[in-house]
């Protein structure tokens, strides 16, 4: 058979999978969403409550401090993974060990570095005992409250230990494929190491940056645990009220719920929109070049 | 100069790592952690006890799930190696299996389970192991798929091309060519997807229905962050595990890669 | 060479599937269970939080231990939260599937939810015969679950009731103390946002001390009849915002965050429905030697907490079996040792013997609690389950703030 529909047909397993599964989810979702909820008796087709969400004031505010929180911790967490790989591949010696080590954090479940945020950053917490302990502070009352703040320090900090750690087990092995193909191509060519690492490494490695950075971000964009746990009482992260939505004993909240998890969703599509502009420039550029 | 700059991030790195699990290492073995100490007050092994010996049946809960997990990640690594390299290619419609792929990724779990859990229960799948495993799959999946769509078109055709030129064709093929050249791709896979499935309390809650008990179900009830020494002590179990399987794992390929070169040289 | 490769490859996959689908206790039947069906050799599943390792000990230990011995019956505790529960159940309902649930811990709000739905299986608890000897059926309490009628559908479990914890010799005795304390001491007070359990318990509190309860037992569970009743609450709780942590900005997620800066001093006070929490954690080290329990105001919020049936449940007459046990003296003195749990018995003291009140008696050991008549005698009711969620919107509306 052609080889085109060979190839197609090796995805088919996973996407039965996928599809069989995510799809008929979100598809309830959505209905849900809609006010179709008939495990409770609720059986007309409404706009009500997506109207509520959005006439709630405080919406805005939860979805810039949701997107403050997953975009920083993304951005940061990636840049200094994408640096920490580039140092480790041009390290010259191999480092698996160390590497391996680096990847740690990959194997910590959320909710544990949440305990471990929390445990190290409320005033009374391990940096401010440290600092009391050596005489920097007089007393915990002069730390900062860093924690349960609008600024969503406590939030970024677990998913930037988490973002980091996951770019370097990712990215290692194209970077170092990279360097090897490329490099002595480059130095041949005359190319210093930034010019190198700027205009060689990055555009190649883009891909995989860009779809890990949207990964990272979508995951802490919409995943409620640790804003429930570290983030500020007011504006609750979106996820953080879908989910006190969802478990709420009336039932009949469930479509609101919905709603804002809808509202996720579409902003997952419309980050794979801009995936798919920012990627296929970046195609139109190289073959422009 | 620039050495220094080099070896200044990488300590950075280093410590930004270290210093976060040390101090779980230390809350689950020490009590009395009021302010301001900065180390517990006194060695205990209390929750290592009751985590390993009082807890019923934790440890033919941990083989099962380290059992469990190791079948997704198998699994996944199987579909995603398959999807991976059909997706190398150019065909119709690869842009939108391509997004299908990344779904689970992308969206909430907690918005999909409801319909997810109807699913399995018309399917007879819920309350059951294979449920579990199906549906720990479908999440991990995706990122198996990534890794491998990126691998073969970093890889590309020539590796495969020289390989037909000397023969190496069908299970010959994916011997010599295609499993050495994939087996950093198979580690890091099988790495992620055995973490991600390890870690998944809700849906194995929702769909397992209680009855299909891992290491996460036992686990996760405790980090409310009420008891610090007891939610440590599963954290660190819970590392080692990882850690160890992913080890394991390694070194399985990595026997399998230079049988191959062995036989090569024959 | 081939032929070993592959094998291997057989023999490692076999390994990881192959010995999985023999399960030791877990899956659920797909066959159709006998109507009549003797004890001996059953299961019993037991669902509810497990978030207290204390708590699953008493359960996994003791009541397994008595169920075995007495019934043959295997029990087999599962922690899951109220939520994912009443999702399963509803899910299960809807498609007439079978359930894997035979008791389910729990109360209030979320009784109102599953009885409303009809996930439950009742009215079964005039049929136990402990019920019928220790449980006073007169009691508001075995009537009504917050404000809803219980009607034999669940039966009580234990008693909870809000005290609050400190290190002071003499604590402020009430709301007007606490303020002239803060004013005091700033920054060293806060309590658990809701939807937090604990938290929304405090804040009802704090509205009975300040324009009574009575006026909530008929309320309408309509938002501006409830927000014109508790606006003295919030507007007291708004004066202290500037004399609290975080300036009454931000509050911490639960009552476990709560408890551990209690520990460490960040603040003064900390508070629980369990009033044995304190001896506990005084045993274990984390709070000090001199923690005491007391009640802020003149009466604190009580409540039981219960035990259900789903409708679907596989294994009723075990289910009714080990709720039996559950209510017999010996569970429930054992239950309410500080050392094992420290859960107020449900009992009516009226129909015990002599030597059952001295089984109860010689149980209330704890360090720092309040005694058991003392926390009886100053007990306020919850207020209706419907009422809850519209009273944690206004605060959310009223208090916390950027």
């Amino acid at each position: 058979m052609k080889k085109t529909t060979k190839q197609m047909l090796y995805t088919m397993p996973a996407v039965i999978f996928i599809a069989g599964t995510i799809l008929v989810g979100a598809f309830i979702a959505v209905i849900q969403s809609f006010g179709y909820f008939p495990e409770i008796g609720l059986k007309n087709w409404t706009t009500e409550y997506y109207r509520s969400v959005f006439s709630q004031p405080l919406l805005f505010h939860s979805f810039v401090y949701s997107f403050k929180t997953a975009f920083l911790s993304s951005v940061v967490g990636v840049g200094f993974g994408v640096v920490s790989s580039y140092l480790l591949v041009t390290y010259n010696k191999e480092l698996n060990l160390y590497r391996r080590f680096l990847a740690l954090p990959v194997a910590v479940p959320h909710i544990i570095v949440v305990v471990i945020v929390f445990n190290l950053f409320i005033r009374t917490g391990f940096v401010s005992r440290l600092l009391v302990g050596s005489g920097l502070l007089e007393s915990f009352e002069q730390f900062p409250s860093l924690l349960f703040t609008d600024s969503g320090f406590g939030v970024i900090a677990v998913y930037f230990w988490k973002a980091f750690p996951y770019t370097i087990m990712v990215l290692y092995s194209v970077l170092r494929s990279i360097h090897h193909q490329y490099r002595p191509v480059s130095m041949n060519l005359g190319a210093r190491n930034y010019q190198y690492f700027i205009h060689v490494v990055l555009p190649m490695a883009k891909p995989m940056i860009l779809t890990t950075s949207i990964i990272l971000f979508a995951f802490s964009f919409s995943a409620y645990e640790v804003p429930f746990l570290l983030g500020a009482t007011v504006p609750k992260a979106l996820p953080v009220q879908a989910y006190i939505d969802y478990t709420s004993p009336i039932l009949e909240n469930r479509p609101y719920a919905m709603a804002i998890n809808v509202l996720m969703m579409v902003v997952a599509f419309v980050l794979i929109a801009v995936y798919d502009f920012v990627s296929s420039s970046v195609e139109r550029r190289r073959n422009h070049a | 100069m620039r050495r220094v700059l080099k070896l200044s991030c990488l300590s950075i790195m280093t410590l930004l790592v270290v210093i976060p699990l040390l101090l779980l290492v230390a809350l689950s073995f020490g009590k009395g952690y009021e302010f301001p100490r900065v180390l517990p007050a006194e060695l205990s092994f209390e929750s290592y006890k009751y985590l390993l010996y009082e807890h019923p049946r934790m440890l033919s809960i941990t083989w099962r799930s380290i059992q469990l997990s190791s079948a997704v990640a198998t699994l996944s690594v199987l579909l995603g190696m398959l999807a991976g390299k059909g997706l190398s290619g150019d065909f119709k419609g690869k842009k939108l299996i391509e997004r299908l792929m990344l779904l689970p990724l992308l969206i909430p779990i907690v918005s999909v389970a409801m319909g997810l859990h109807i699913v399995f229960i018309k399917l007879h799948l819920a309350n059951k192991f294979v449920g579990v495993l199906l549906i720990q799959t479908v999440i991990a999946l995706p990122y198996a798929v990534l890794i491998f769509t990126d691998l073969y078109k970093l890889i590309g055709e020539k590796w495969f091309e020289q390989g037909d030129l000397y023969g190496a064709v069908g299970h010959k093929r994916f011997m010599y060519v295609t499993f050495p050249l994939l087996s950093e791709g198979i580690i890091s896979a099988f790495g992620i997807c055995f973490i991600v499935s390890f870690s998944q309390y809700f849906v194995t809650v929702l769909i397992g229905g209680g009855r299909i008990k891992t290491f996460a179900t036992e686990m996760f009830p405790f980090m409310n962050g009420g008891d610090f020494m007891i939610s440590s002590s599963f954290s660190v179990v819970f590392l080692v595990i990882n850690v160890m399987m992913l080890l394991v794992m390694e070194v399985i390929v990595r026997s399998f890669v230079r049988r191959g070169y062995h036989s090569i040289e024959r | 060479m081939k032929r070993i490769s592959i094998s291997i490859l057989i023999v490692v996959a076999l390994f990881i599937v192959g010995c999985s689908p023999a399960p030791t206790v877990e899956e659920a039947p797909n066959v159709e269970m006998a109507v009549e069906k003797p004890l001996d050799g059953t299961e019993v599943y037991f669902y509810g939080w497990g978030g207290d390792q204390r708590i699953n000990t008493y359960i996994d230990d003791y009541l397994a231990k008595k169920l075995k011995d007495e019934h043959g019956v295997t029990l087999v505790r599962v922690g899951m939260n109220i939520d994912e529960i009443l999702t399963k159940l509803l899910s299960e309902k809807s498609l007439g599937a079978e359930g894997t649930i035979d008791v389910v811990w729990i109360n209030g709000e979320n009784f109102y939810t599953a009885k409303s739905n009809d996930l439950l299986h009742g009215p079964f608890l005039e049929e136990l015969p402990n019920a019928q000897k220790y449980l006073d059926f007169e009691a508001s309490e075995n009537n009504y679950d917050f404000g809803y009628a219980i009607e034999g559908y669940e039966a009580p479990y234990g008693k909870a009731q809000l005290v609050f914890t400190s290190y002071l010799d003499t604590p402020p005795a009430d709301l007007d103390g606490l303020k002239a304390y803060l004013t005091e001491n700033p920054g060293s007070f806060t309590y658990a946002a809701p939807p937090d359990f604990e938290g929304s318990a405090f804040i009802r509190n704090v509205i009975y001390e300040t324009v009574g309860f009575e006026q909530f037992i008929e309320m309408d569970a309509d938002y501006d009849t409830v927000k014109e009743a508790v606006m003295p609450a919030m507007e007291y709780l708004k004066s202290l915002k500037p004399y609290m942590w975080q300036e009454g900005k931000s509050y911490p997620a639960n009552r476990e965050q709560l408890d551990t800066l209690f520990a460490n001093g960040e603040v003064f006070l900390t508070m629980t429905y369990n009033p044995n929490h304190v001896s506990d954690r005084i045993k274990s080290g984390v709070f000090k030697e001199n923690a005491q329990n007391f009640l802020l105001g003149q009466k604190t919020i009580g409540n039981t907490h219960f035990l259900a049936i789903p409708q679907n449940a596989p294994n009723v007459e075990g289910a009714k079996a080990l709720i039996n046990e559950i209510l017999s003296v010996e569970s429930q003195s054992y239950k309410f040792n500080p050392d094992i749990w420290g859960d107020m018995p449900v009992l009516d003291n009226n129909k015990l013997t002599e030597e059952e009140l001295a089984l109860f008696k010689a149980a209330e050991t704890g360090t720092g609690t309040l005694s058991q008549k003392v926390l009886l005698e100053n007990r306020y009711p919850e207020m209706p389950a419907r009422l809850v969620p519209i009273i944690e919107q206004i605060w959310l509306e009223e208090i916390p703030e950027h």
